[in-house]
């Protein structure tokens, strides 16, 4: 390693530290004893592995870094049944191995983790759908501890939204519903518990915050409109269940949206995802080409607006896919200039000729327009939120680390008489 | 463990590798090799986790039992090292119960600032010891005291923690009347955690790891503080660059504590004999400990800390003819082999203990008494090694240690 950080090092102190430490280390690590791997022992899945009080049970999940500061329903194997009589899986069913800690994933450490998060049994079919996406590669899990400490969105889509009494219109980001909320809590200790990222160890995310909320979308509004939803964007079909993951770096509410149609509404939303889009231009040119997927979540009021102006989810999309631009020269400051994510100090016209941008990025006038995303489909729109208020919020994207993943639903066999068993 | 009042939560205070791995399993392997498993039966079966619920009517006598029957103690009775008091003595240091100190060898325990600290509760120290043990497990951590050979080898060899500056009075670490010996709370605990460091995190358990041929008393603990309100000498960690108020703990290895009375003379007597043998054959730094009276008369006479070893060096030389009989010469270390100084002195006819005078750490220790009573401590193995750490106190010491019982 080089002692501090090579960012705010002059060019002689980080030649200096170099050679000082680097190279030795460098050495060291070719030439000396290679540790061997081993695997830890760990308890059984079904080991009791301790009994006593709510309090005490508690106590020991904190101490040992197995709940994320608030207390958890302590996972017993009844309260574990409970859960897994909601999927056809076998309990030891693999869904995959998640890094960084090579922890398999299995529908019974699913149940554990879902009753520690307070959720309810019949959620288990949606725990056990963000397991899936979680462990496909194509989202990229280990990516999950990195410093700019995006959080996991998850989008819900289908008719569970309403019969899990999922919030999908006021406050649909706060806490406060059990389905939104326990959901939300799942992924967080999931992260910690199975896959291992833990603070102060994997997990280096400078700032990070607490685990969102489940965002449900308003498909009411969205089948008024004739908009398809995030899922069947994703290739879902109309009427299934699915669950739609993606990492984000922040978030901002676009407030007070104003106008009675699509040309009037549009501009600020198209300003707002330039102005907001600033190093996450990484993974549009360069590092990442066309992994930048930023999520527009409309309130049905203004969705509406727009789209009684006769526009559909793609028109939105590409009127913003033209509309949302910069000028060249600041694309290239917020890669390679105030910052050094893409090392080289290359222009775009540069990343053009070597294949690492879309042609559109092609071009030698500094003050030339150019999009923030690489595609019109890039830009996702989601519509949530109070129903009659005009304002909109923009999640920045994290890209490939932390990719758009969407999977199925799968209720288990007699899913109806076991929700009339509960009843 | 189904009282709630009762649960104690225990710190595990064994050693996880950088791997992930517990050492605990390889010393429950070399245990059964050896035959030692009726020892400590329970090595390695506890939860691999940080903490450990630990409950029933007397939770503190289980845990106790526990941990012997784990093989996590020196033999004597331990305090249980519960979250609470880990806490406490971690809360004496400006650095995170994370952080690394380095891997204990020869297991490669990784010592992390709460593991140590839970060691140093078990070894019945109070938390404002903490900055003491730090620097002390540091200085065993470096690389020149070669942690792993101290761990492993047939000699007898301890650490021997040297602590000075103004600290040692304010917490109290005996300088004076009995300073190697029982009483005083600082120096029987301190010297013991850094052992419980070195068998919890490093392995080194004796007859499964470690294979001294006897070990020795000063393997329970071996720790004491300069006299510096007798010495007529700059303290001990100046030697070392520090500056003369600065609180230091200096460590050498000790193949044992040869007790010398009389004067310097008998010093140098002892020095220039086979007591020496093992660190002539390595060109060690023996620690010399001079007493009060000694170091008076010695000063009075003119004698600065450099004179004093200029004089044993050339005074404390082993007749070549007993070095030649030796069994060193004769059996362990053929012709040719021995460092050159060795037998460039040889062909002078006397072999002094180091190789040169710098080599010899002197100390002045003990209580003013009129038949001095001084220690010669050879140094074991290689390489030659003194190593000096600067304790780095927390920012509100004062306030801490004003709230501190001792």
């Amino acid at each position: 390693m080089v002692p501090g950080h090579v960012d705010v090092q002059t060019e002689d102190q980080l030649v200096g530290n170099v050679r000082k430490v680097t190279v030795d280390q460098v050495i060291e690590n070719l030439t000396g004893e290679i540790a061997t791997a081993v695997q830890t022992r760990e308890p059984s899945p079904d080991e009791i592995v301790f009994s006593g009080s709510f309090e005490d049970v508690n106590r020991l999940f904190l101490e040992n870094g197995w709940s994320d500061g608030l207390p958890i329903v302590p996972p017993t194997k009844q309260k574990i049944a409970e859960f897994l009589a909601f999927t056809d899986y076998d309990a030891d069913h693999v869904i995959g191995r998640l890094l960084p800690d090579n922890r398999l994933a299995t529908v019974w450490n699913v149940a554990v983790n879902g009753v520690m998060a307070g959720c309810r049994p019949e959620y288990m079919p949606i725990l056990v759908a963000l397991a899936e996406a979680m462990a496909d590669p194509k989202y990229g899990v280990e990516h999950s501890g990195n410093t700019p400490g995006a959080e996991t969105l998850i989008v819900m889509n289908g008719p569970l939204i309403r019969e899990l009494e999922f919030n999908y219109e006021q406050g649909a980001l706060r806490d406060g519903f059990q389905a939104n909320t326990s959901i939300g809590r799942f992924w967080r200790l999931y992260l910690r518990n199975v896959a291992g990222f833990l603070l102060h160890e994997n997990d280096k995310g400078t700032f990070g915050n607490t685990w969102r909320v489940v965002l449900a979308e308003n498909e009411a509004s969205l089948r008024r409109m004739g908009w398809p939803s995030i899922a069947q964007d994703a290739g879902i079909a109309e009427g299934e269940n699915a669950v739609t993951i993606s990492r984000f770096t922040g978030g901002q509410v676009i407030v007070s949206v104003f106008g009675d149609s699509a040309e009037k509404c549009l501009p600020y939303l198209a300003d707002a995802l330039a102005s907001h889009t600033t190093w996450e231009l990484m993974f549009v040119v360069g590092f990442a080409k066309g992994t930048y997927q930023p999520l527009l979540v409309l309130s049905p009021l203004i969705a509406e607006t727009i789209a009684a102006s006769g526009m559909s989810k793609r028109d939105v999309q590409q009127w913003l896919f033209e509309h949302a631009r910069i000028p060249a020269w600041k694309f290239e400051r917020y890669i390679s200039g105030w910052t050094n994510l893409v090392p080289g100090k290359r222009s775009l016209n540069d990343f053009v000729r070597l294949g690492k941008a879309p042609k559109i990025y092609a071009g030698t006038d500094r003050e030339r327009l150019v999009p923030i995303v690489a595609e019109p489909e890039h830009i996702m729109i989601a519509v949530s939120g109070d129903p009659m208020r005009s304002n909109c919020y923009l999640f920045v994207h994290n890209g490939i680390l932390g990719f758009p993943t969407t999977k199925p639903v799968v209720l288990p066999q007699e899913w109806r008489d076991k929700r009339n068993a509960q009843a | 463990m189904d009282s709630s009042q009762g649960t104690l939560w225990v710190v595990i205070p064994a050693g996880q590798q950088a791997s992930g791995g517990w050492i605990d399993d390889t010393l429950a392997e070399r245990a059964r090799e050896q035959g030692l498993v009726a020892l400590a039966p329970l090595t390695g079966d506890f939860p691999r986790q940080r903490v450990e619920g630990v409950g029933g009517p007397d939770a503190e006598a289980r845990a106790r039992e526990l941990f012997i029957a784990r093989g996590w103690t020196d033999g004597l009775p331990i305090i249980v090292p519960t979250s609470g008091r880990v806490r406490d003595m971690v809360r004496f240091c400006d650095r995170a119960a994370r952080d690394v100190l380095g891997e204990v060898d020869p297991l490669k325990g990784v010592a992390t600032v709460e593991k140590v600290a839970a060691n140093a509760v078990m070894a019945g120290c109070r938390p404002q010891y903490f900055p003491v043990i730090l620097a002390a497990v540091e200085a065993v951590l470096d690389g020149a005291f070669n942690m792993r050979g101290v761990q492993t080898t047939d000699e007898n060899v301890a650490p021997m923690i040297i602590v000075s500056g103004p600290i040692a009075q304010q917490l109290n670490i005996n300088a004076s009347f009995g300073a190697l010996g029982p009483g005083w709370q600082a120096n029987a605990t301190i010297g013991r955690a850094v052992r419980l460091v070195m068998v919890n995190l490093g392995g080194g358990r004796a007859g499964t790891v470690s294979f001294a041929g006897l070990g020795q008393p000063g393997r329970y603990t071996l720790c004491f503080a300069e006299n510096t309100a007798l010495s007529p000498w700059p303290a001990l960690h100046t030697e070392a660059g520090l500056a003369a108020d600065a609180n230091a703990v200096t460590v050498t290895r000790a193949e044992t504590v040869i007790n010398v009375t009389g004067g310097i003379e008998e010093i140098a007597s002892v020095m220039g004999s086979a007591a020496s043998g093992f660190q002539i054959m390595w060109s060690g730094r023996p620690t010399v400990i001079v007493a009060p009276a000694t170091a008076k008369d010695l000063a009075n006479r003119g004698m600065s800390k450099d004179d004093v070893r200029q004089w044993l060096y050339a005074a404390g030389r082993w007749p070549v003819a007993d070095w030649e009989r030796s069994w060193f010469k004769t059996r362990l270390v053929a012709d040719g082999q021995w460092p050159e100084w060795v037998t460039a002195a040889a062909s002078d006819g006397a072999i002094p203990a180091v190789e040169k005078p710098a080599d010899i750490v002197v100390i002045v220790a003990g209580g003013d008494v009129p038949i001095p009573q001084h220690a010669y401590c050879p140094s074991w193995g290689f390489p030659p090694a003194r190593i000096t750490r600067e304790m780095r106190l927390p920012g509100d010491w004062a306030a801490l240690i004003s709230q501190s019982s001792h």
